[in-house]
């Protein structure tokens, strides 16, 4: 086991640890569970027989295709923003984690307009409550994403995180959650239907 | 690297695809089977987590002369600092929780208070940070709060006593509304001229008399929200509004009528025909089930005045008990 | 050699700038209990915010009892089960679960010499959240019946037309508020020991509570979001008033079992499991010596948390068969773990130095108490009992009895360190007998009327001779339960309020780093911290200095 010194730096000081990108990654690992139980809530309605998808159900294909689209792209700000803290350049962080800010709001707005378009709503149909279900709490995981990174961008406004503060990487982490979550609500919802 | 954590959790990824398999034989039920892939995914999520750097399992080398064990000479530990803000967050988290139960301005309360909660957490955070020195609260203060925080501060508080008194004004009958009007604002006038008269008042003083004003028009404001609005009566308008439905050549008028749910439902119905008709509602299964109302049926040329309570909110159908094919809707909504 | 010179400077994780000037932050005084983040006061907090829980679930208990004896109705049917239901929910979510938590805040960042919690502001709002939460739940049960049998029932709770009223809303929001205060302070937990350990501690030397904690932890962090998913799905379904959890929909049942019902998720096995880790610390310390097979131990604590994600194994099909809460022929494989850890216990004890400790009672009244309902479960696997108030007994000796004596057998070895006193030994002796009896005679008594037929949870069934004496027997068991929980609580309170010089530091000469800093500890936690070259470091260090005292004599 111990054929290897401990990582200590000089000096005899121990390193700062860096506990919250842990602790975010483990959070991630509760929310895939989280997300997954909505989706098998809804793989097992679908088994269950009975017309699929259910009389009168429309799907807009084109707005939930927008939408994942929308996720993915903003991956690009948010890992240009850790990148830039890494060198040190405050502008661009700002700059890239205001352009992810501004997906995530996009996200959040094309959402709430697919939500008014869909022809069902939570009480017509067990179907219906759980697609609501999960894509009202994507909005929510995907709002608290947008206030994260807006409480994020603050700091960095104000030099408060510096090269070796882990926030930057910790947020990003969570938003990346966000976009696989609705990687896997599209892919349910929209490919599998 | 591996270190135990992680090969647990790995081992932990394998037998969830494991599980996911024999379930799926064994029971063969989906949603059981996506949880337990769904569980090797987020094991594996973890274990990554866990593994490498991020969690560094390596014991320092004893060389073989090393010296015996001791109590090794630390630096007093850091007892961390605490924050009242945990307490209010979750105070906030309990709010929303209980509004949600309410109803819709609950929600909207409770989200604000989370908001609000957050909010001052992440200054508490943010002040603590090293960066925050004097001059830069000055320079702050001085550039963000004063031009743009106190005219946005006092808008929200002249929006939220309007709305909060407003609530109350609605709630209560057009004399008693005039009343608590003068009264709020007698008392309002009162304590601030007191305040005034008294330069040197203790800061406790003027924050308690603030957060008990603040604290009683919120209450006020939710109650009269709880209680809803009083009834506003135009003039000349019927104290009930009365459906005409006519039946002609064996068919209703109307395909569609609607109601308030628990109210008094009063139709006047006119009948045309030689045959006799009447107006029978059902629930939405049609005239086999138990009827919700039975109006007596008549031969025309005449006219009957029905009155029923509408049913819970939901859509029904009423129908001619003579004739099935005179149908048309009831929506019953929700007052 | 760097290594003697290695100084720990305890920064604040989360900021990066240099570490204050440690005189300047020891001196600073801690806040008060509202704003406080020290682990040690969370620690206490939430075991007295359990507590205080477990006497109203307790409070509900008896009511629930003596109603069954009574023949008349002195509480009606739908209230029976609403009470029936509450009592459950919160001697298990406000009770079991979140003592260990509190336990575990107090002692894992001892146990790992690292005298802080990873994220002390998010622990100190996990407990805020659980104790507003838990008053919540109790609300919404007082001011009107909840919808259903709540969590308690296999059937899902379908929603009434137009929607829920109040009380339901409120139950299912206060649990999804208490469900996130546990994941949160078993994050914090999770990531306290995996980061803070001291040098030297590997997580093969963890203290056996330490390491149940990390296994807990790691499978609540996996285990409640479903039940939060399912809480959500059961808010909008009531809320709306839809079909999701109406019989008519199918799979919702299975949806139900998987996501919602108590039995059928993980969380009832993470009752007993930091409960198997004190008991390793128990059993070694006072036995003076390490466990003989520490990894096997550690395997088994693993194991038995593998285990219990199993539980998600029970198609809709298996029910309520008899021998839940291991129901599912996965689950049911738990006995092997438990099994090995109680052979590893008692060959410790038979291999050490004894010293016979208050807390090693509760340990064998554990042992005791478990094969009393494996016992049972055969026998009723043989005799084909029908889902009666056998699972009654079954659940009030295995699921929750046996757990509660590890965690009152916690309180008394830890008691020391965490007041500055021992409990004294006579009380919690009384203590011991009073929740052990109790237990037992409870479940004999459910047991028996279970054998003879009688269905559980139903307010007055038909009272033949028998099913009376039987139901009093239950009801004496009650009795004496609550006798000793209250008789052993007023000991602890006792223990905690007493002033005068607290005690030593060291009461057991014990092995682990808990023992290593003053009793009770203070703010900081630790003035200092021993070495660590082995699962037991203050075995080492005794070892060294006698060695020390030898050479010089």
């Amino acid at each position: 086991m111990s054929d290897a010194p401990l990582a200590l730096t000089t000096g005899g000081v121990e390193r700062p640890k860096k506990v919250m990108p842990l602790g975010m990654a483990l959070l991630v690992s509760g929310g895939t569970m989280f997300f997954g139980t909505l989706i098998a809530a809804y793989l097992r309605l679908r088994t269950s027989g009975g017309d699929w998808p259910p009389e009168g159900v429309v799907y807009d294909e084109y707005l939930g295709n927008m939408l994942v689209l929308t996720m993915l792209l903003s991956v690009l700000p948010i890992e240009w923003a850790c990148s830039a803290q890494r060198r040190n350049l405050r502008n661009q962080t700002a700059t890239a984690l205001g352009v992810a800010i501004g997906l995530g709001v996009a996200f959040l707005n094309l959402l709430s307009y697919s939500a008014g378009r869909v022809e069902f709503d939570a009480a017509s149909h067990p179907y219906g409550l759980v697609v609501t279900a999960m894509c009202m709490l994507l909005g929510l995981a995907v709002g608290a994403a947008v206030f994260l990174v807006t409480l994020t961008l603050f700091r960095v406004a104000a030099r408060q995180l510096t090269v070796t503060t882990d926030h930057l990487r910790t947020t990003a982490l969570y938003w990346h959650f966000t976009v696989g979550a609705s990687v896997a609500v599209w892919y349910v919802v929209v490919v599998l239907k | 690297m591996l270190n135990l954590v992680s090969k647990l959790l790995f081992t932990l990824s394998a037998l969830g695809v494991v599980s996911a398999i024999a379930y799926g034989l064994a029971v063969d039920e989906r949603s059981g089977v996506a949880i337990f892939l769904f569980l090797a995914l987020a094991a594996t999520v973890a274990g990554v987590a866990t593994s490498g750097y991020a969690v560094p399992d390596l014991a320092p080398v004893l060389p073989d002369d090393a010296p015996p064990p001791q109590r090794r000479a630390t630096t007093v530990g850091v007892a961390p600092r605490g924050s009242v803000w945990p307490l209010v967050a979750a105070g906030a988290l309990t709010a929303l929780a209980v509004g949600s139960a309410l109803g819709a301005a609950g929600v909207l309360v409770g989200v604000i208070a989370v908001v609000a909660a957050s909010g001052g957490w992440f200054s508490k955070v943010w002040s603590e940070d090293p960066t925050w020195i004097p001059k830069v609260k000055e320079r702050v203060s001085s550039r963000l709060l004063v031009p743009v925080g106190l005219p946005v501060a006092t808008f929200l508080l002249a929006a939220f006593i309007a709305i909060s008194l407003s609530r109350v004004l609605l709630a209560t009958s057009k004399d008693l509304a005039a009343v608590i009007a003068i009264v709020v604002g007698v008392v309002t006038l009162a304590v601030c001229s007191w305040m005034a008269a008294r330069p040197s008042l203790p800061s406790s003083v003027v924050v308690s008399v603030g957060v008990l004003a603040a604290v009683s028009i919120l209450g006020a404001g939710i109650g009269g929200a709880v209680a809803g609005e009083r009834h506003f009566e135009e003039h000349g308008a019927h104290h009930d509004e009365v459906i005409h439905i006519v039946a002609k050549e064996t068919a209703f008028d109307k395909k569609k009528i609607t109601a308030k749910a628990g109210e008094k439902v009063h139709i006047e119905f006119e009948n045309h025909d030689d045959l006799f008709h009447n107006v029978a509602v059902y629930s939405g299964e049609g005239p086999t089930s138990k009827p919700i109302f039975n109006g007596e049926g008549f031969p025309g040329e005449d006219s009957r005045e029905y009155e029923f309570t509408a049913p819970p909110p939901g859509k029904y159908v009423f129908v001619c008990d003579f004739h099935i094919n005179m149908t048309g809707e009831l929506v019953s909504v929700a007052r | 050699m760097a290594l003697t010179s290695v100084t720990i400077t305890e920064t604040r994780p989360e900021e990066a700038a240099p570490a204050p000037p440690p005189g300047a932050a020891a001196a600073a005084a801690p806040e008060g209990w509202f704003a406080t983040a020290d682990h040690k006061r969370l620690g206490l907090l939430y075991l007295a915010g359990a507590l205080v829980f477990l006497v109203v679930g307790g409070a509900v208990g008896m009511v629930l009892r003596a109603e069954l004896l009574s023949e008349g109705s002195g509480v009606a049917g739908d209230e029976f089960r609403r009470l029936f239901s509450m009592h459950v929910t919160v001697s298990t979510m406000l009770f079991l679960a979140p003592a260990w938590v509190g336990l575990a805040t107090y002692l894992v960042p001892l146990q790992i010499g690292s005298g802080r919690l990873a994220f002390a502001r998010l622990h100190a709002f996990s407990f805020w959240l659980f104790l507003l939460g838990g008053g919540l739940l109790i609300a919404s049960y007082v001011v009107g019946p909840p919808e259903g049998l709540g969590l308690v029932s296999s059937v899902p709770t379908a929603a009434g037309e137009g929607g829920a009223n109040e009380a339901t809303t409120l139950m299912i929001a206060s649990l999804a508020l208490v469900a996130v205060s546990s994941l949160l302070a078993a994050l914090d937990l999770a990531v306290t020991v995996l980061k803070l350990r001291t040098p030297g501690m590997t997580l093969r030397r963890l203290p056996m509570f330490s390491w149940a904690i990390v296994t807990s932890s790691l499978v609540t962090l996996l285990a409640t979001p479903v039940f939060i998913a399912g809480l959500v799905l059961f808010y909008l379904d009531q809320r709306v008033g839809g079909t999701f959890f109406a019989t008519a929909t199918v799979g919702s049942r299975s949806i139900w079992r998987h996501t919602l019902w108590l039995y059928g998720r993980p969380d009832i096995y993470l009752l007993v499991l930091p409960g198997l880790g004190a008991a390793c610390d128990i059993v070694s310390t006072h036995a003076r010596r390490p466990l003989l097979s520490a990894s096997a131990a550690r395997g088994a604590i693993a194991a038995f948390g593998f285990l219990s994600l199993g539980s998600w194994a029970a198609g809709s099909g298996v029910g309520d068969a008899i021998v839940m809460p291991t129901y599912s022929p996965l689950t049911a494989l738990v006995v092997v773990p438990v099994g090995a850890l109680v052979l590893l216990w008692l060959g410790t004890m038979a291999a050490g130095r004894r010293h016979l400790h208050s807390s090693l009672l509760f340990v064998a009244g554990f042992i005791l108490l478990a094969a009393f309902g494996a016992l049972n479960a055969i026998i009723a696997a043989a005799a084909k009992v029908d889902g009666t108030a056998w699972t009654s007994g079954h659940l009030h000796v295995v699921a929750f009895g046996a757990p509660t004596l590890l965690l009152l057998g916690a309180i008394t070895h830890w008691a020391p360190k965490m007041f500055g006193r021992e409990l004294a030994a006579g009380p919690a002796r009384i203590g011991f007998l009073g929740v052990f009896g109790g237990f037992f005679l409870l479940g004999l008594g459910s047991y028996l009327l279970g054998y003879d037929g009688a269905p559980s949870g139903v307010r007055d069934f038909d009272f033949s001779s028998d099913t009376s004496t039987f139901s009093t027997l239950s009801a004496l068991g009650a009795v004496v339960l609550l006798l000793g929980l209250l008789g052993f609580l007023a000991e602890v309170v006792r223990a905690a309020r007493s002033t005068g010089s607290p005690g030593p530091a060291d009461p057991y000469e014990g092995l682990t780093l808990e023992w290593a800093t003053s009793s009770p500890p203070p703010p900081h936690s630790f003035d200092s911290v021993p070495e660590v070259r082995s699962a037991t470091p203050l075995l080492d260090l005794r070892l060294a200095e006698g060695a020390d005292a030898g050479g010089d004599g």
